[in-house]
């Protein structure tokens, strides 16, 4: 397993968010020590560490089964690590990632929403789990901001995978969350979602961290670092 | 505490409109309910004609027997069903555990309850069985539908207490 943490600054377009990036309001940290998972015998990562601050964005590559998306699992707490601390620090106080679900939000292909409940209502019930109350009007909008304006009624099973990919960010973005984590962000969606999408993630630069998996080369120009995993 | 009330109501809110919409859960314990009553029926119909102590005690204990087993069968669907939809994930990140369990939870009480309903109003018609205290009857089926441990251990233990008082139907 070799694990390289390298700055991104070879792209031109670091500057160019960075120059669009005001101070972030909220100081939000992420700290990775040590990490290490494993599926039974097979080690997928082992001795990750790194920092991430507010306004910044990682993105993790690597070939088919090098950890990417075990490694945003960790991260969201829907896996333990096998060794290794793992913490956001956001005002003062240290969050396990499984105690911090109110900072996070993640868009992943696993990620399924109720086929059988319309767009809309997927949305309330999530805002109501989240302890949310949000207005008709409010979950209009956030499907608006995802290109699924005038959709929202529809029921899920009759939606594209493209509009599933975008609803799945509005699930995400739904209580407007420090971190985000997105595995393979783009898959699915045409040239307008795929430009959704790189608006949203210039975006949460003034919320505070990005986390991005891909193999799309063309979705390293988000980043500020590239961690490449390469299979042991 | 407000929040987790206001998740679990959420939860539970969602299952049954969920179920409402694909009938997941409740065709297979009607389905369930349907053939096991008819099933028995075939086989032992003819009790039905007969009132003396002994058939009430056969007929009590079926009824009992198939109650369990339809809810064994239906109980963990609401569950399984998020784990097949792969719709676990995004509840796990979402909800409180608290709530999750706690909405399930009502919610599988309720369909024990209709599925009481339903099994017991075909036994009534299949087998003809006649209730000598339907206050006391529909109490104890009530109880029986609210008793939902958490653990198959406590399940199995209730339901044998339950299917051991014959004289109640």
């Amino acid at each position: 397993m070799h694990v390289a943490l390298s700055p991104f600054s070879q792209y031109t377009m670091r500057d160019m968010n960075t120059a669009h990036t005001t101070t972030p309001p909220a100081a939000i940290s992420l700290h990775l020590e040590g990490i290490a998972a494993s599926y039974g015998a097979r080690t997928v990562l082992s001795d990750i560490s790194l920092t991430l601050q507010s306004g910044e964005v990682l993105i993790i590559n690597g070939p088919n089964g090098s950890g990417k998306s075990t490694l945003l699992r960790l991260l969201c707490g829907l896996q333990q690590p096998t060794s290794g601390t793992l913490f956001y620090a956001w005002q003062g106080r240290r969050y396990a990632p499984l105690a911090a679900r109110h900072l996070i939000g993640w868009v992943a292909p696993d990620l399924a929403l109720y086929r059988e409940l319309s767009g809309h209502e997927n949305l309330r019930f999530f805002a109501s789990v989240r302890g949310l109350r949000c207005t008709a009007a409010e979950l209009d909008a956030v499907l608006a901001r995802v290109g699924l304006g005038g959709r929202g009624g529809d029921w899920v099973g009759a939606y594209s995978s493209g509009m599933v990919q975008r609803l799945r960010y509005a699930y995400a973005l739904l209580h407007a969350p420090p971190v985000l984590l997105l595995d393979e962000p783009t898959i699915t969606l045409d040239e307008r979602g795929a430009a959704v999408v790189a608006s949203l993630i210039h975006a949460q630069r003034a919320l505070g961290i990005t986390v991005i998996a891909t193999n799309d080369p063309r979705e390293l120009r988000f980043g500020d670092y590239v961690l490449t995993l390469v299979p042991g | 505490m407000r929040v987790v009330l206001a998740a679990t109501w959420a939860v539970l809110r969602k299952d049954i409109q969920s179920e409402l919409r694909t009938r997941y859960a409740f065709n297979a314990l009607l389905l369930f309910a349907a053939s096991t009553a008819v099933a028995v029926s075939l086989g032992v119909g003819f009790i039905g004609l007969q009132r003396d102590p002994q058939t009430i005690v056969i007929q009590s204990a079926l009824l009992w027997i198939a109650l369990l087993f339809a809810a064994l069968n239906g109980l963990s669907r609401s569950f399984v069903q998020e784990e097949e939809r792969r719709t676990t994930l995004a509840l796990r990140l979402a909800a409180p555990p608290t709530a999750v369990y706690l909405g399930k939870l009502v919610f599988n009480l309720l369909l024990l309850l209709v599925l009481d309903t339903v099994t017991t109003l075909l036994f009534l018609v299949f087998l003809r069985v006649e209730i000598a205290n339907p206050l006391m009857f529909v109490v104890v089926l009530a109880l029986a539908a609210s008793r939902r441990p958490p653990r198959p251990r406590c399940r199995a233990r209730g339901s044998s207490s339950w299917a051991s008082r014959p004289g109640e139907s």
